[in-house]
C-alpha cells in the first residue's frame, strides 16, 4: 500500500469554508458597503449605490476625518522603530548567558504584552495625570519639575504619550522573538569573529542582525500591523483629544458608526485595509529581498 | 479517497444535525419548564435608581413576572443597544435619555410602540409627555424628574468675599475676576469629557426659542443652521474668552466629570456648569451641605432664562418584544401613585416630579433658581435634530488649543449635521 507523505488537499475545506464565510465574505461585502448609503436610518435591503461620495467626505479636509490617517501613519512609523530598537537590546542584553536574573527579567518586560490594552490605557491616564500623576511627580521628585505638563491635554504630548505607552506595551513581546532569533544563531561564527578580533559592534552588525533577519522580518511586520490598527490605547487614553487631533484610522471607524453612519465607516475601514495591504506588502518584500542577498 | 470525502462530511453533517437537536431540545425544555416571564430591561450604568429594584421585586412577587436589569457602560450603551434591537436579540425595555434627537437614534418608527393609551399618561406633566414623544407618538414612561442645567456656585465663598450673584456676562466676568484675585479658580470644567463643555452654549438656547417660537422648527426643517444664529456665536466667542483668561484653571483639558464633587467640594473652584441636584450629590459623597450651592441662569450670549433637559431617563419598550403586555403591566405597576411617592422620596437627586400629585423636596439649588426667574425651556440637546453635543465638544476642545475659531465650529456643525441628516434620509437635506 502505497502512503501519501502528505495530508489531502480536502482537509483544509472545514477551515477555508469558515475562513471564508467569517473573513472574505464579510470583508468583501464591507468593500461594497463603502460605496452605499448604509446607515442607521437605511435597512441594508434599500440601500443605493452612491459612488466615491463616503471616499471624497472621507478626505475633504474641512471634515477632520483625513488628518486620522496621517496620525495612524505617524504612530505607526514611531512604534515600529521603537519597538523593534528596544525589543532587540533587550533581547541581546537579556540573552547573555552570564546574565543570572534574566528570566525573571525577560518575565517582567514580556508582562504587558498579556495585560489587556484598555486597562493598560485606563492605568496609564492616572500615570499622567497633571495634578498628583505618577508621571509628574516623578519629574518633580528628579528636581525637574519645569518639564512637568498636562501629558494628554497638548496635542505634541499627547502623541508622545500615546507612543511611549504602546511601545510599552509590546517592546517585551518583540524581545520575546528577537530572543528566540537570537538564540539560533550558531556560537561558532561569534568564535570565529573572535578569533579574528572582531568587537561587539562588528559582531551584533555582521553577524547577529544578518542572523536575525526571519525575526526581523517577523517583528517589522507584526510592529507594523500592530501600530497601524491602534485603538484601544488612543480610546483609553486620550480619546482622540485634545480636540480629536489624536484621532487615528479606527478611533474615526468607531466614531463613524457609533453616529449611524455605517457606509462613511466601512469606506474607512476600507482605505485603512488598503493601507494595511500595501504597506505590509511593501516592507515585507523589502525585508525578503535583502535576506536573499544576505543568503547569496 | 472518494470514499473518505463521503465519509467526512457524513460525520459533520451527523454532528450539525445533533448539535441543532440539542439546541432545539434545550429551548423547549426552557419554554415548558416553567411559565415565568423574564422582562429583560436595558440601561446604562447610574440610569437605574436604587428604588427600582425594590419595585422590581414587589412586582415579581405579585405577578410572577421578574425584570432582569442589565446595565452596560455609558460610553458603550447607545452602541449596544442598537446592535441588540437590530439583531431582534432579547430586549423588552431599553432606557433611552428623553428628547427627540436621543430617540431617533433607536429608530423609533420600527422599535418603539405607541404608549398614548395608557392610564398613566394623563398624570404626565407637560414636559414629561413632549420629552418621551416622536412624530406625536409617547413612545417611552419618564419617571425622572426634569433637570435644570445653569450655573451652580459655592456661596460660602461667594459670602466669604462679598460677591453678589451675576445678572449678566459683565457682572459674571467681574466675579470671575474677583475669585481669580483671592486664589479660588473660577470654574470647574472638564472639557476632557466632550459631552459637557457644550453645556455653555447649549444652556443659553431656550432664549432663542422665546424670541422665535418657530426657531425649533426652523433648525429642524433646514431652514436654519447654526452659523446664522448670533447668539450661538457670541456665546461661543465669550467661552474661548473666558478660557483665554484662565477662568477654568490651568487643566481644563485634563479635568474629567468623576473628579467633579471632590473639586466643588474642596472650595478650590468657585462655580461649575452642572444640573441642579449636583449639590445633593456632593453632600452624600464628601458631606458638604447641599444648601451651600446655589445657582443662577447662564448668563453667556444675553441669556437670562433657564434651560431643562427634556427630562430624564425614559424607559422605553421595544416594539420586537415577546412580552409587550407584561411590559405594559409592569408600567402600570410602577405608576401607581404611592410607588411613584415612595420612587421619588428614595431617590434624593431627583427634583421636580414628572407626574402630576407627587410632592418633593427642592434642593437650595433649585430654590435659588426659582428666586431669581421662574421662565424655563427645553434647550436645543432635547428638540433639534442631529445635534451632536460630542462633536461639539471636539470643537470646542480645539478652539481651546487654537485650531478653531467660533465660527468655524458651527460651520463645522452644520456639515456635521448635513452628514448625518443625509445618512438618515431627511428630505430637508
Amino acid at each position: 500500500m502505497k502512503l501519501s507523505r502528505y495530508y489531502p488537499y480536502w482537509f483544509v475545506v472545514p477551515a477555508l469554508l469558515i475562513y471564508v464565510l467569517f473573513f472574505i465574505f464579510p470583508s468583501v461585502n464591507g468593500f461594497y458597503l463603502a460605496f452605499t448609503d448604509w446607515s442607521m436610518a437605511r435597512d441594508i435591503g434599500s440601500l443605493k449605490f452612491v459612488g466615491l461620495e463616503n471616499f471624497r467626505i472621507i478626505l475633504d479636509a474641512s471634515m477632520g476625518i483625513r488628518s486620522s490617517i496621517t496620525n495612524t501613519l505617524y504612530i505607526a512609523a514611531w512604534t515600529t522603530v521603537l519597538k523593534n530598537v528596544i525589543g532587540l537590546a533587550l533581547a541581546v542584553g537579556l540573552v547573555r548567558k552570564s546574565f543570572r536574573s534574566k528570566n525573571m527579567l525577560r518575565g517582567v518586560f514580556f508582562l504587558p504584552a498579556i495585560l489587556p490594552p484598555l486597562i493598560i490605557g485606563i492605568i496609564f491616564t492616572s500615570v499622567f495625570k497633571p495634578n498628583n500623576g505618577l508621571f509628574n511627580n516623578i519629574l518633580v521628585w528628579f528636581g525637574m519639575g519645569a518639564f512637568t505638563k498636562a501629558w494628554l491635554a497638548e496635542t505634541a504630548a499627547a502623541f508622545g504619550a500615546i507612543i511611549a505607552v504602546e511601545t510599552w506595551r509590546q517592546a517585551g513581546f518583540h524581545m520575546a522573538i528577537y530572543i528566540a532569533g537570537l538564540q539560533v544563531i550558531p556560537e561558532e561564527l561569534y568564535e570565529s569573529a573572535d578569533i579574528d578580533g572582531a568587537g561587539s559592534w562588528q559582531k551584533l552588525v555582521f553577524i547577529t542582525i544578518p542572523q536575525l533577519l526571519p525575526s526581523l522580518t517577523v517583528n517589522l511586520i507584526l510592529s507594523l500591523i500592530s501600530g497601524l490598527k491602534i485603538f484601544e490605547i488612543v480610546y483609553s487614553l486620550t480619546n482622540s483629544g485634545p480636540g480629536g487631533t489624536t484621532a487615528v484610522m479606527l478611533t474615526e471607524v468607531f466614531d463613524q458608526f457609533s453616529k449611524g453612519r455605517y457606509a462613511l465607516s466601512s469606506a474607512l475601514g476600507v482605505i485603512m485595509f488598503m493601507i494595511v495591504a500595501v504597506i505590509v506588502m511593501v516592507v515585507y518584500g523589502f525585508v525578503q529581498k535583502k535576506a536573499g542577498a544576505h543568503n547569496e | 479517497m472518494k470514499r473518505s470525502v463521503f465519509s467526512i462530511i457524513g460525520i459533520c453533517l451527523a454532528l450539525l444535525v445533533c448539535s441543532a437537536a440539542v439546541f432545539a431540545a434545550g429551548s423547549q425544555e426552557s419554554a415548558s419548564a416553567g411559565k415565568e416571564v423574564v422582562l429583560t430591561y436595558l440601561a446604562a450604568s447610574n440610569w437605574i435608581k436604587d428604588y427600582e429594584y425594590i419595585m422590581a421585586e414587589e412586582f415579581s412577587a405579585e405577578t410572577g413576572i421578574r425584570i432582569d436589569f442589565q446595565e452596560l457602560p455609558p460610553d458603550q450603551y447607545e452602541n449596544v443597544v442598537k446592535l441588540k434591537l437590530s439583531a431582534r436579540e432579547g430586549v423588552d425595555i431599553f432606557g433611552s435619555i428623553s428628547g427627540v434627537p436621543a430617540l431617533q437614534k433607536f429608530q423609533p418608527e420600527k422599535n418603539m410602540i405607541d404608549l398614548s393609551g395608557e392610564p398613566w399618561v394623563e398624570k404626565l406633566k407637560g414636559w414629561a409627555t413632549v420629552g418621551a414623544s416622536y412624530d406625536g407618538r409617547l413612545v417611552g414612561l419618564n419617571l425622572w424628574s426634569v433637570s435644570n442645567n445653569a450655573i451652580m456656585y459655592n456661596s460660602s465663598i461667594f459670602s466669604d468675599l462679598g460677591l453678589q450673584v451675576p445678572k449678566d456676562y459683565d457682572s459674571f466676568t467681574a466675579v470671575c475676576d474677583a475669585l481669580l484675585a483671592a486664589g479660588i479658580t473660577p470654574i470647574y470644567e472638564f472639557a476632557k469629557d466632550l459631552w459637557h463643555t457644550q453645556y455653555w452654549m447649549e444652556t443659553m438656547t431656550y432664549q432663542e426659542t422665546l424670541r422665535d417660537p418657530d426657531f425649533i422648527e426652523k433648525l429642524n426643517t433646514n431652514k436654519l443652521k447654526y452659523a446664522d444664529v448670533g447668539s450661538f456665536l457670541t456665546a461661543l466667542t465669550q467661552l474661548r474668552d473666558m478660557e483665554k483668561k484662565g477662568y477654568f484653571g490651568e487643566y481644563i483639558l485634563s479635568n474629567t466629570f468623576d473628579e467633579s464633587w471632590e473639586a466643588m467640594a474642596s472650595g478650590k473652584y468657585g462655580m461649575i456648569m452642572i444640573w441642579d441636584s449636583f449639590g445633593t450629590e456632593i453632600e452624600s459623597k464628601f458631606g458638604v451641605p447641599q444648601d451651600v450651592f446655589k445657582m443662577f441662569p447662564n448668563p453667556m450670549a444675553g441669556n437670562t432664562v433657564r434651560s431643562t433637559t427634556a427630562g430624564g431617563i425614559l424607559k422605553v419598550p421595544y416594539a420586537g418584544s415577546d412580552h409587550l403586555d407584561e411590559v405594559l403591566q409592569y408600567f402600570r405597576f410602577i405608576t401607581s401613585p404611592e410607588r411613584v411617592q415612595a420612587y421619588y422620596d428614595n431617590s434624593s437627586d431627583l427634583n421636580v416630579p414628572s407626574m402630576a400629585g407627587i410632592t418633593y423636596s427642592p434642593t437650595a439649588a433649585v430654590e435659588s433658581l426659582n428666586e431669581i426667574t421662574r421662565e424655563e425651556g427645553i434647550g436645543i440637546e432635547g428638540l433639534c435634530l442631529y445635534y451632536d453635543p460630542m462633536s461639539l465638544g471636539k470643537y470646542i476642545q480645539s478652539m481651546f488649543l487654537g485650531a478653531m475659531t467660533p465660527e468655524q465650529i458651527l460651520a463645522a456643525m452644520d456639515a456635521d449635521r448635513a452628514i448625518t441628516a443625509r445618512a438618515a434620509g431627511d428630505p430637508n437635506w
